[in-house]
């Protein structure tokens, strides 16, 4: 199913996210996505692919459409991190 | 039992416009824009923000609930000068088709003169998405004004080919036009390259962030007992969050101290719940909170409907006389109720609190009063004729019989009219179990495969039905209107399997349905009975029959008028009847308006260039081509593309073989468009008929493998593929095999008393055999075919076998009985070799396209005629005697000779080779 959106709103500021999802997601996602920082094929011992993400979102919008991309290319969502980090600290770089 | 039709009490609104062109229902409510309320703040530094970047082609406004995204975008649509569109999108406008036709309908609304594109794509969920966006491009392009469309709510939209319209949009978009999305969600659309562009204009959660100025605004339109530090913190707690700062506001104004609202803002997760609890619900009066509870069930709603719900669970506490206050108070208190239209007469909730009432009214209503509620909204949308919404609650109701019944109500109204699109949508909506095993659902769904041309199906779904019937209690009253269904799709059926005899299912079906009553399965039964009569040679009984059904009723019924046309038309193709076709046909296409029947119009016009092209007037044959371009995705899609057909062949035998080309090219498309596998299939076998007309041997054989020779049985189309499939096997050297097609197609003709099928199988026999000196047989053929032919007016059919043909009727002139008609059809092919004495390929015989020397065959050949001898040959090409040998054995076996004299002969008098001036 595709993310839900919540009723209330989590966060309005930017934020830095790492994403794991099954398969490998095509280089056609930045026509849709341009916040992507990092995008990595991950070859797992089974041999099913799997693709890193690192992105960088406004809010909780640009971040629930971004996976629901990813959901609708039949990539399912394996993990899902906030860079805390990325937040919380200024020195970390751009 | 609710009437269909629109009474002198139906409320004034606009709640529901048919339009015209698509059958798509519009409701107008969904058309409006919120209407901005006294005590809203107005964001001007937002709205300068979206009057200035219009000249971008896209706005995009993604935040999540509660940011004002609407109410925002309103007050700005106020301000502006341009002319406007809104939609507020809900699930529906997932399907192409319906998205569409609302958007002609913001068109319409703005142009309401103005002919749009969009108008004419009808059944858009099976066309491609770039058609789509290429038409509306196209009709933007074509606006004299400056257009805004706001589309509300696009995160409903979940369906992939509605975004990749929109991405088609934005790709080449039209200087005259702004969109703006309103979404919860970013949308999956393209738009980093437009942002790269800077030609992307956002909107976020951030930037639509209540500022300290603008909730100090609030309060004190609100009157709100708040000081100015508490309003700075709220916004800061709440981050700015619209709803929050508003409902934290009006809690304070209700009383709830400042410390109260901050700790509930602060505890994430139940804000909004607890101070929509604290501030809205508690202290309500009981009635006001049941009233609300009861109207969030609805996705829209107005004061009447409210009230029939109301009386249907009979609830003390919710009088129907006091709905209208209720409903007034509800809007004084702010209680996020959104007003659809001007008029104040539909209204909708804002999501947030439509969600939080719709879990109370789950808890609160126990199933059988929710099951009441949700059947008596249905029955109201069915008395204002919304269909769709009748059966979205008779649904919800969970009551699968009970939505039957609703949709049985409205069915054969809308299969009377020819709505089948609709239908076939409406009956989709359906879960699948459900479909399987409703008797009445089968009963349609074979029909929609009648429409659809898949027999397959409709095997398959009658095969089901049958064993429902098998069931069914007869005696039941309420079932025999079914009986009588089932029985009518059940004729059409046997027809389609050849049972002519089997009167069982015709006889059962007219006993049981009235006839004074329109019932599109009791027209079907009528006609089909009756082709089968004639199919058994007994086509008087049949006509009879037919007229017999309809004569008294069409005089005073135009309905009846015009399905009586439509069956004596079908006759009159089988029949051969050619000079009733084109008053016949007339009558019929005047009658009805493409829009209103769009499925009998094109039995009309098809009936028409049926006649104009037989009787060889051919400049005539396509006068409705634009029109039937205009409305393809209409009615009946094989009426169209045999249509088509008939434009293409006229322009065939006017030399037209680029027009030609380009006919077929669109049937094509538009069988992609459809996505009718057995349609894409007759296509091609209309393309081999080309390439064979046109000589192409290898290019037939190539579209032959994707070819369906026989989509349906031969029928009363004039393009009939089974006799393409013979003249390719001719063409391909399977002589034998196609004699025995040929043969068992002229058996058929003549056993089903298809004159259209037998008239043409007998002229290919004829001049194939004419072409094999097999003089008799080839007499014989154009004998029977003389007779037939003799009062039915096909000259066209003549003139498409060329010289062989014109040979074949020389020869015969000789008997004196029909001297008269060969004299005609001569004159007629001499007047063809006059009007395009350039066009080789026009009167070709299916001699020259049968036997084909090779280069190299045919130089030898005249090489022989010229009197060379076979080593003077060999020496004069550079070649070996064998290979002299070996080419002039290969064209005998070609031309059906074994010497020298009769190759020479039978070649010059083919045409295959050119006489030199002889070897001297």
């Amino acid at each position: 199913m595709p993310v839900d959106f919540p009723t209330i709103p989590k966060f309005v500021n930017p934020g830095r996210y790492h994403i794991r999802v099954t398969g490998k997601v095509r280089n056609e996602i930045n026509d849709y996505f341009e916040g992507i920082e990092k995008l990595e094929l991950v070859n797992t011992k089974k041999g099913i692919g799997e693709t890193k993400l690192t992105i960088h979102v406004r809010d909780q919008a640009e971040l629930i459409g971004f996976i629901n991309i990813l959901y609708n290319w039949q990539h399912a969502l394996k993990k899902i991190r906030l860079d805390e980090a990325k937040i919380n600290s200024n020195n970390i770089k751009p | 039992m609710p009437t269909l039709k629109k009474t002198a009490s139906t409320p004034t609104h606009q709640s529901l416009s048919e339009n015209p062109i698509m059958d798509i229902p519009i409701l107008h409510t969904k058309m409006c824009k919120p209407t901005v309320g006294k005590d809203m703040v107005i964001r001007q530094s937002i709205i300068d923000q979206l009057e200035s970047n219009l000249s971008l082609p896209i706005t995009l406004i993604s935040a999540n609930t509660g940011c004002g995204k609407s109410i925002t975008t309103s007050q700005w649509l106020d301000q502006t000068k341009h002319k406007y569109g809104w939609l507020s999108i809900d699930e529906e406008h997932n399907n192409a088709a319906v998205l569409l036709g609302y958007l002609v309908g913001i068109l319409k609304e703005q142009w309401p003169s103005k002919h749009f594109a969009l108008e004419y794509l009808k059944n858009a969920d099976n066309l491609q998405p770039a058609v789509i966006s290429a038409t509306l491009l196209n009709d933007l392009d074509d606006l004299d004004e400056y257009f805004i469309l706001v589309l509300d709510d696009y995160h409903q939209i979940k369906e992939g080919k509605i975004h990749e319209i929109i991405d088609g949009v934005l790709r080449y978009p039209s200087s005259k036009f702004h969109l703006v999305l309103l979404t919860q969600i970013d949308p999956p659309l393209k738009l980093a390259r437009l942002r790269a562009q800077f030609r992307l204009h956002e909107l976020r959660m951030k930037d639509l962030a209540f500022s300290t100025d603008e909730a100090l605004t609030l309060r004190s339109l609100i009157v709100a007992d708040a000081q100015d530090d508490q309003v700075e913190s709220l916004v800061n707690f709440s981050e700015g969050w619209v709803t929050g700062v508003s409902v934290g506001l009006m809690g304070m104004l209700k009383g709830i101290s400042y410390e109260k609202v901050v700790q509930t803002l602060q505890s994430h997760g139940s804000l909004v719940s607890d101070l929509l609890d604290e501030v809205v619900l508690r202290g309500l009066p009981l009635q006001s909170v049941k009233f609300l509870e009861l109207t969030s069930l609805l996705d829209r709603f107005a004061e009447d409907l409210i009230k029939t719900m109301a009386e249907a669970i009979k609830d003390s506490d919710l009088p129907p006389s006091e709905i209208g206050e209720l409903i007034k108070n509800a809007r004084s208190r702010n209680l996020f109720l959104i007003p659809l239209d001007v008029s104040g007469t539909w209204f909708r909730y804002h999501h947030i609190f439509k969600d939080l009432l719709s879990q109370r009214s789950a808890k609160h209503f126990p199933p059988i009063v929710l099951e009441k509620l949700y059947k008596a909204a249905s029955g109201w949308f069915e008395e204002e004729e919304l269909l769709e919404e009748a059966l979205t609650y008779a649904l919800r109701s969970k009551d699968m019989d009970f939505a039957i019944r609703v949709f049985s109500r409205f069915r054969i109204q809308l299969l009377n009219s020819e709505q089948f699109h609709r239908l076939d949508r409406l009956t989709n909506r359906f879960p699948e179990d459900v479909r399987q095993n409703s008797f009445e659902l089968l009963i349609n769904l074979a029909m929609m495969q009648n429409h659809k041309v898949n027999y397959m199906g409709m095997q398959q779904y009658l095969s089901r039905a049958t064993v429902l019937y098998n069931e069914l209690d007869k005696g039941d009253d309420n079932k025999s209107q079914l009986v009588g269904e089932y029985h009518g799709i059940s004729t059409f059926h046997s027809y389609t399997l050849g049972d002519f005899e089997k009167h069982f299912h015709g006889e059962k079906c007219l006993a049981i349905l009235p006839a004074d009553k329109p019932n599109f399965f009791r027209e079907l039964a009528t006609g089909w009975y009756a082709f089968a009569q004639q199919a058994c040679g007994r086509a008087q009984t049949g006509m009879e029959r037919l007229v017999e059904e309809y004569q008294i009723l069409a005089n005073e019924d135009t309905y009846f008028k015009m399905r009586l046309l439509g069956g004596r038309l079908i006759f009159h193709l089988f029949e051969g009847n050619t000079k009733y076709l084109y008053p016949e046909g007339s009558s019929l296409a005047k009658m009805c308006l493409p829009e209103k029947y769009p499925g009998s119009w094109e039995i009309g016009i098809y009936s028409m260039a049926y006649h104009t092209y037989l009787s060889n007037q051919l400049e005539v044959v396509s006068i409705f081509q634009n029109d039937l371009r205009k409305h393809r995705y209409a009615g009946r899609p094989f009426w169209v593309v045999n249509n088509f057909f008939l434009y293409s062949l006229a322009n065939m035998a006017s030399g037209l073989w680029q027009q030609a080309e380009h006919g077929i090219t669109e049937c094509e498309e538009l069988a992609e468009e459809l996505a009718m596998d057995s349609m894409k299939g007759l296509v091609k076998a209309f393309r081999v008929e080309y390439h064979l007309k046109r000589n192409e041997e290898e290019k037939a054989v190539k579209a032959s493998t994707l070819a369906n020779f026989e989509p349906y049985p031969p029928l009363f189309y004039y393009f009939i593929p089974q006799l393409t499939q013979v003249k390719l096997l001719f063409h391909t050297r399977q002589e034998r095999k196609g004699e025995e097609l040929l043969q068992s197609l002229v058996e058929i003709g003549r056993s089903r008393h298809n004159k259209n099928l037998l008239i043409q199988a007998l002229a290919l026999q004829a001049t194939h055999y004419s072409v094999k000196e097999d003089t008799t047989r080839a007499k014989n053929s154009l004998h029977e075919l003389l007779t037939i032919s003799e009062s039915t007016g096909h000259m066209r059919v003549f003139l498409n076998h060329g010289h062989a043909m014109e040979k074949l009727l020389r020869e015969m002139q000789v008997t004196p009985s029909n001297d008269t008609q060969i004299s005609q059809f001569l004159e007629a092919f001499e007047k063809e070799r006059n009007a395009h004495p350039a066009n080789k390929n026009l009167m070709n015989s299916p001699r020259t396209l049968q036997i084909k020397l090779s280069g190299r065959e045919s130089e030898i050949l005249s090489l022989v005629t010229q009197g060379f001898k076979n080593d003077e040959i060999a020496e004069k090409l550079f070649v070996s005697l064998d290979t002299v040998k070996k080419h002039l054995y290969r064209a005998y076996q070609k031309l059906h000779v074994d010497n020298r004299v009769s190759a020479i002969q039978k070649a010059q008098s083919l045409g295959l080779i050119i006489t030199g001036k002889g070897r001297s």
